[in-house]
């Protein structure tokens, strides 16, 4: 496939994810959408790499996924750590610093 | 009919298809599912033999009853008319969505796993010596780059079957069993992976083919024999690909005596599936610790044989070992206790994982001491 | 010949509509599910299509990596935290606020289209219209990608193994329990 299609599909794909991160509340379906975000951009970088026969994309893909995992594990241990104190997974009730 | 030659010649996409799939009914239809029925009975009869009972041993076709070997179509039959029960409160698509996720991702991962010599195409009645074959056809559903890479990736899919199974349930044993089932599988595959990581370092290869072919049929041209790192490497991806079968003594997610497991609300045909994923699982690991250390197919002095007999001789010989090392599994299965939750956790990180690094650290100095 | 070039070109569409129909139908339930465990397995089905799609691109390495890392290990930390955290949304999209965030929604929307509409205007472009793997040998193998990283990236490379390892301590940090009792064995 021409790689105009890769490149739709992928911009697709972040504009899902730039809506779940705009409309939902849900930290942890906010978190999803971050990664599927990501995801999108590693898609585009590897359409590319192909297109222009250059491996480099492939390296930045997986610097990228590491990336990811790091932000989903540091992510992940706020939620958790948010939930203890304050017994709530919603982003508009985390809002003590609000003024 | 030109077209016909053209598309399921040697090397063409119809060749490669029809290939494909005789070798997948042979090896995970035929194979697989097969041993893994049978080990289904194997374990109770073996379990019987080791506490001094006689196990089931009644199941037969008329006077044919060979110890009750047919034991495991019976409890297929039974399974199949089972009620097949899901709790009021449960969520139906996740529910059934959970075996399916169970017994797919073991089936997946044999497909990287080399059971024999190539086979010469067109050359079959004539001696061939291995690598001088001009059409080769590997023994092998998928010859991939990526290989054991592959098989971690889609092993470790297999989490979600017992997580999800524990969730959807709406039991709190349940779930109980789903999470110790996610955090002891996330946690042992770490370990798996760095234990292989050496024998990576040892093979320059990810491709399970390739690794076979590298080593040897006698015992000192095994993998396992490479070298120190190397014997190491074999005992923890032993126990940590054990963990990741949730079998005694790491059956915690289970634990029959204290939470039922993830499955406590599963019958019928749903719950066979759990108990034929986690056969596969065995089968699947022994299959790929066979190929990684113990030499896979490889059979002395049978490439003078005619390339049929070669072919047909090596199989056996794997299955052999797979079978051997299956036996191995379950004897261990009924040998040691359940170990405790914590204990578990403290032998997957603080005692295998800092040893597997080490172990890397060692496998790559001694490639360099080598060469 | 021709049958078989055209029934592999035919092949190629057919699993590329099926790939990025999972990948979009996939993203499109994971952000309107309102039972997280839900939208987890919704996101494993866009992360499995989506490599696919890399496979297709001859990138075997990232497509395996795909999903041993996102679908094997992140997707499984985040229902492991869903089932402690777990709480079922009355309304996934709260009133508070709505208007702004409908906007940026509309403002990313009119973003996405352009881009898209640009893309496919400008689709003969030769960097947009490439569809073959590269001649160049080993491309997206494991011995060319881990070559790239170990020779020219070896820096990055060794910076996010830095990163990585924070993010470790960090969420152990985080995530520790402080026990009351001091006389009890510190963990």
């Amino acid at each position: 496939m021409p790689t105009y299609a890769y490149i739709l599909v992928s911009l697709a794909l972040f504009f899902v994810g730039a809506a779940g991160v705009l409309l939902r509340r849900n930290v942890l379906i906010v978190l999803m959408s971050v990664e599927m975000q990501l995801a999108a951009g590693t898609l585009a970088l590897l359409s590319f790499s192909r297109a222009l026969g250059d491996q480099k994309g492939h390296v930045f893909a997986f610097f990228v996924m590491a990336l990811a995992a790091a932000e989903a594990a540091v992510g992940l241990a706020i939620v958790v750590s948010v939930f203890r104190t304050r017994r709530t997974a919603s982003l508009d009730e985390v809002n003590g610093l609000k003024g | 009919m030109p077209q016909t030659t053209q598309l399921f010649g040697y090397g063409q996409l119809g060749f490669g298809i029809a290939a494909a799939i005789i070798k997948i009914l042979v090896f995970v239809v035929l194979f697989a599912m097969g041993l893994a029925s049978l080990l289904t009975w194997l374990e109770r009869r073996q379990s019987a033999m080791m506490q001094d009972r006689l196990g089931p041993n009644r199941a037969n076709l008329g006077r044919w009853r060979a110890w009750g070997l047919l034991h495991f179509v019976a409890d297929a039959l039974k399974m199949m008319f089972k009620e097949d029960f899901i709790p009021p409160k449960a969520n139906r698509f996740l529910f059934t969505l959970a075996p399916i996720l169970a017994l797919a991702p073991p089936l997946i991962v044999l497909a990287i796993i080399p059971f024999g010599a190539p086979l010469c195409w067109g050359h079959m009645r004539e001696a061939v010596p291995l690598g001088t074959c001009a059409q080769p056809v590997d023994l092998q559903i998928a010859r991939l780059d990526v290989g054991v890479l592959f098989y971690f990736a889609f092993a470790s899919l297999s989490i979600y079957g017992a997580t999800l199974a524990g969730w959807a349930s709406y039991n709190k044993w349940a779930l109980m069993g789903g999470m110790r089932a996610a955090s002891q599988m996330i946690s042992y595959e770490v370990t798996m992976g760095m234990a292989v990581l050496a024998m990576f370092v040892c093979y320059g290869t990810l491709e399970p083919g390739a690794m076979v072919a590298q080593q040897g049929p006698a015992p000192w041209q095994w993998g396992i024999l490479r070298g120190i790192p190397h014997f190491i490497a074999f005992f923890l991806f032993f126990a940590a690909s054990f963990a990741e079968t949730k079998r005694t003594p790491f059956d915690i997610p289970e634990g029959e005596s204290e939470i039922v497991g993830y499955f406590v609300e599963y019958s019928g045909l749903r719950f066979g599936m759990f108990y034929l994923g986690e056969f596969l699982e065995v089968i699947g690991s022994s299959a790929l610790m066979v190929t990684i250390f113990l030499g896979g197919w490889q059979i002395w002095g049978a490439s003078v044989l005619p390339n049929w007999a070669h072919v047909l001789l090596s199989m056996l010989v794997w299955g052999a070992k797979v079978f051997l090392f299956c036996g191995l599994q379950l004897l261990v299965r009924w040998t040691l206790p359940r170990f405790r939750a914590d204990q578990l956790m403290r032998l997957g990180w603080q005692r295998l994982l800092p040893i597997s690094i080490a172990n890397v650290v060692l496998a790559a100095c001694w490639q360099m001491w080598i060469h | 010949m021709n049958l078989a070039a055209h029934s592999a070109s035919m092949a190629e569409t057919i699993v590329f509509a099926i790939l990025s129909a999972g990948v979009l139908v996939g993203g499109l339930l994971t952000v309107t599910r309102r039972n997280p465990v839900s939208a987890v397995m919704c996101l494993v089905l866009t992360f499995a299509a989506l490599a696919g799609l890399f496979a297709t691109l001859s990138a075997h390495f990232l497509a395996v990596l795909q999903i041993l890392v996102y679908a094997g290990a992140v997707m499984v930390l985040f229902i492991f935290v869903v089932m402690m955290v777990n709480r079922e949304e009355s309304t996934p999209i709260a009133r508070q606020g709505l208007v702004t965030r409908a906007a940026g929604v509309l403002a990313a929307g009119y973003v996405f289209y352009r881009v898209a509409w640009l893309v496919s205007h400008e689709r003969t472009l030769p960097l947009l219209a490439a569809s073959a793997t590269p001649p160049v040998k080993d491309f997206g193998t494991v011995s060319a990608v881990g070559a790239l990283l170990f020779a020219d990236f070896l820096f990055p490379f060794e910076a996010i193994s830095l990163l990585l390892l924070l993010a470790v301590v960090g969420g152990v940090m985080l995530t520790r329990h402080v026990r009351e009792d001091h006389s009890s064995r510190v963990s």
